[in-house]
């Protein structure tokens, strides 16, 4: 930098902080009236979800890794080779509780097995069962965690709860999503089995694990 | 090295949040003043957080007033070109004004430091809009001119162009409050 340049630089840094300074009693004098902005709040929510996403790409690499390793990896080649059903019987016969991701915290009867594979950026991060609904906890490389229940359908009437809830169609099946303000939400029907999932951002979060659940017949 | 770092992210992310908070009102009156219209001036709020939501990590260690006043200088920018674009006219500039005129500008040290603070304000605040954008951007924060330019939203030959402008009218105006003319090397 020349010496011209450095008295410039003198010149701006002290114009930037009288600038500032006068700035910050302006804004301390504005009326105290609210301003609506919906439209800029939307924008920086949305910026702010970027950067949480971000934050977590560089915090969660590492850990994302080790989980895929240790557990995901693992799980997913046991299920590659045999079906849910032969698993579980093997869990019960060959396999001690330990064994079993989340069995720890497992009450009230048996973990349902994932019988499809996840999508690339959800890794399972804790498993369990709760009131006969077994429980998993996606973790999002996203930071949009899902908690995806699934339980047996004991009776039709069950499907009760889809309403006033959007239908789309995922293969041929009809699954049902809501989005609101606070969470999405996503049900699914499989076989005997309904799924219900929901995340707090992202419907599309969602959708491609319902997705795997239509497409992978294990 | 990864934790550091998303410390520094998470650190700019709640200077962000705050900023948003304390100054979005301010940001939203001066487009106004500049726009005159509720609907524009939101757009210019939202442009103006994105632009900073971009450049944050380049003032998060500066003090409030100058961090106050890089955003403000990114908010009248955002509202300046707004207006030309609905005004249907553009201001063009001639990258040959430089190339004729690149001499050095000549300045004395001495009378900026002899100068209060308000008088560095209505010296600098005599520069257009535009040309006072770029020359704080460069001196005062340092930054080079293809970030200016992208924060501006201009050619980076516009940077050089407005940056050799403002040197040059500064340089004459402090000449002309000290009482003497500026000289061109």
């Amino acid at each position: 930098m020349s010496e011209q340049d450095k008295v410039f630089g003198e010149l701006a840094r002290r114009y930037t902080k009288a600038y500032g300074e006068s700035l910050l009693t302006e804004n301390q004098e504005l009326p105290s009236q609210q301003v609506d902005l919906p439209k800029a709040d939307q924008a920086v929510k949305r910026l702010m979800r970027q950067s949480r996403r971000r934050i977590f790409y560089l915090i969660g690499g590492l850990a994302a890794a080790c989980l895929v390793i240790t557990v995901v990896l693992p799980v997913k080649n046991g299920l590659e080779e045999t079906s849910p059903r032969i698993i579980a019987e093997e869990n019960q016969s060959d396999t001690g509780p330990h064994n079993q991701p989340g069995q720890a915290g497992q009450t009230g009867g048996e973990l349902i097995l994932l019988a499809f594979s996840l999508p690339e950026n959800l890794t399972v991060k804790e498993s369990m069962v709760d009131q006969g609904q077994s429980v998993y906890l996606l973790a999002d490389r996203l930071r949009d965690d899902v908690v995806l229940t699934m339980e047996k359908l004991e009776a039709p009437a069950e499907a009760a709860d889809t309403a006033e809830m959007t239908i789309v169609e995922i293969n041929g099946h009809q699954v049902y999503i809501r989005s609101d303000a606070a969470y999405q939400q996503l049900i699914c029907y499989q076989g005997d089995l309904v799924y219900r999932m929901t995340c707090r951002y992202d419907v599309n979060t969602l959708l491609p694990v319902a997705e795997k659940i239509f497409s992978d017949e294990l | 090295m990864i934790i550091l770092l998303a410390f520094s992210s998470e650190s700019e992310k709640e200077l962000f949040e705050q900023m948003y908070v304390k100054y979005k009102k301010l940001v939203f009156f001066k487009a106004m003043e500049i726009l005159h219209h509720e609907a524009s001036a939101e757009d210019v709020v939202s442009e103006t957080y994105l632009r900073l939501f971009r450049n944050i990590h380049k003032v998060s260690h500066v003090e409030t007033a100058s961090r106050l006043a890089f955003l403000m200088t990114i908010a009248k920018n955002v509202a300046l070109t707004m207006r030309e674009k609905e005004s249907r006219y553009q201001v063009v500039e001639f990258a040959e004004e430089y190339i004729e005129t690149a001499s050095e500008v000549v300045m004395e040290e001495d009378i900026i430091a002899r100068m209060a603070a308000s008088d560095i304000m209505s010296l600098v605040d005599q520069l257009s809009e535009e040309l006072k954008a770029v020359f704080v951007l460069k001196f005062g924060y340092d930054l080079s001119h293809r970030e200016i330019a992208e924060i501006l939203n201009i050619s980076e030959n516009n940077v050089t162009v407005r940056i050799f402008r403002a040197k040059k009218k500064l340089a004459a105006l402090v000449a002309g409050a000290a009482g003497k003319e500026a000289a061109y090397v």
